[in-house]
């Protein structure tokens, strides 16, 4: 069973491709809807059974949709730990739902842009996710599942609030769209705060997710419209469109100046030297790994000849998480181990 | 939403902290992220992080009297204690208290997005509750003036309309 799901997986991330409108910048672009039926309790307050009846319904409506073509079906509960650290790494499940002991389940499309999760918050978290900045084509295919669904299951909507969700941060178009940013520069120069400041009024929220260190890891950031009530779905869209354009131009901007005479040696020592830890190095932490892929990524975008593609990069900064290389490795790396797995991998993909 | 820091600006930054396989989520403007970034840099573990639930508590109206959902049975306490609700018809029996949450967390608390269904489902809980009182009044009339046939009509009508919620 064990082997089972993870060998269905290519190695290859369809949405972590150095694709779509601006890739040096944008990793990747992200759509979901939370959903729930009529007539059940949210998951956090449905008896087992009852969880188990939406279950069933859910994964009918799924089928019959035919929007999952040639897609992946998992019932969380026949899952290997491992397994479901995985499918967190992947971005197809969340924590909570790797975490919850009911009948949860996840289903995702063959090439990994859609999936859906049964029973987390919410009976029906649907995602989309996309290569770049593609917010417009995340949205249709996001939207597209969204209303199949809808045809097979009645939704519990109301013309007040709209979509009626268990928690009341996502009442209402119960959408959130998401772009993850990649903000070396900005970072650097001590720009972000008053960057994301001058966004502040756009309703949008920025998340980074915190190493040990002090910077964000990797320097990745995911940009999401921060309420999801009052206005239609193409204008919340647009809110979060229109704050990654700013982005992206602050952070050409600073980039701009990292390459000024007066700090180019300095970028270019630092990018080189990012670049010849990850091919040297013998032990490798995920963070160590992160902050000079980010670099070197950073460089790649600046035109600096560093004998590695952003595609190769992109990759594994999924494939070098701890679940994707004890997948790999076709058994649970110990945490002493994987430094060294992690060092072996980006050795062999940088050749 | 707010900062819940300093209770005042309006959150921009949404960070995710993973301390000791924990993941934590806090809502901060931009000037108290940096001041908790440049505490994080200094040692292992950030303190004060609740959950999520206390800061909508703060954002939650107090009850005059005991509430709770005639549908699930979760308690307007309870719901202020974690942040989540029980089931879709939460929504009608706190309507009051959930507008004033709405607004303070969406700057709005009326829908403008996609229509869904133009069926029973798509009817508010407001108009849901009044079409069915009408329903059950023209109901009582009819039981009362022994006009049976009109009267089990009514009834299936209420029942369907009950049924639907």
């Amino acid at each position: 069973m064990a082997g089972k799901l993870l060998s269905w997986f290519r190695d290859r991330i369809n949405w972590a491709a150095a694709e779509g409108d601006w890739p040096d910048i944008v990793f990747s672009t992200r759509v979901r809807f939370a959903r729930n039926v009529h007539g059940f309790p949210f998951p956090g307050r449905s008896s087992r059974q009852s969880q188990a009846e939406l279950r069933r319904r859910a994964l009918d409506a799924v089928k019959s949709s035919r929007l999952f073509p040639r897609s992946r079906e998992a019932a969380l509960e026949t899952l290997s730990p491992l397994e479901k650290r995985f499918l967190v790494e992947r971005r197809h499940i969340s924590h909570n739902l790797a975490a919850a002991a009911g009948a949860q389940s996840v289903v995702i499309a063959s090439d990994e842009t859609l999936s859906a999760m049964i029973n987390e918050e919410d009976h029906l978290r649907l995602q989309a996710i996309l290569p770049g900045f593609s917010v417009e084509k995340c949205l249709e295919l996001a939207s597209a599942a969204e209303s199949g669904l809808g045809e097979l299951l009645p939704y519990a909507y109301g013309s007040e609030f709209g979509f009626l969700t268990a928690c009341p941060t996502n009442t209402g178009t119960g959408m959130r769209v998401s772009c993850m940013v990649h903000l070396p520069a900005l970072g650097r120069a001590g720009r972000l705060g008053p960057a994301l400041e001058s966004l502040s009024h756009l309703g949008v929220t920025a998340r980074g997710m915190y190493g040990e260190g002090t910077y964000v890891l990797g320097d990745l950031y995911q940009i999401s419209n921060s309420v999801c009530l009052g206005r239609s779905e193409e204008e919340f869209a647009e809110s979060v469109r229109r704050v990654i354009r700013n982005l992206i131009n602050f952070e050409i901007k600073a980039r701009e100046d990292l390459l000024r005479p007066a700090l180019r040696l300095k970028t270019e020592d630092a990018v080189h030297r990012a670049r010849a830890v990850l091919s040297g190095a013998r032990l490798l932490s995920y963070e160590e790994f992160m902050q000079n892929a980010s670099l070197a990524r950073m460089g790649l975008a600046m035109g600096l000849r560093l004998d590695l593609d952003m595609d190769t990069l992109n990759q594994m900064t999924i494939q070098a998480q701890p679940a994707h290389l004890s997948a790999r490795a076709g058994k649970d790396l110990p945490p002493g181990r994987r430094d060294e797995a992690r060092a072996e991998f980006v050795r062999s993909r940088l050749g | 939403m707010i900062c819940q820091d300093c209770r005042k600006a309006q959150a921009t930054v949404f960070l995710k902290a993973a301390v000791n396989n924990k993941v934590t989520e806090m809502h901060l403007c931009a000037a108290c992220a940096l001041k908790r970034s440049e505490r994080h840099a200094g040692e292992h573990e950030p303190h004060g992080l609740g959950p999520m639930g206390g800061f909508v508590k703060e954002l939650l109206p107090s009850e005059r009297k005991p509430l709770a959902c005639g549908e699930c049975g979760l308690k307007y306490a309870e719901f202020r204690e974690s942040g989540r609700l029980g089931c879709p018809s939460c929504y009608r029996y706190f309507g009051a208290q959930l507008r004033e949450l709405l607004t303070r967390i969406h700057g709005s608390c009326s829908y403008s997005g996609r229509r869904y269904r133009d069926n029973l489902s798509v009817l508010s809980e407001r108009e849901r509750g009044e079409k069915l009182e009408a329903l059950r009044a023209a109901l009582r009339a009819a039981v009362a003036r022994e006009d049976f046939e009109a009267a089990a009509r009514l009834r299936d009508a209420v029942k369907e309309l009950d049924d639907g919620r």
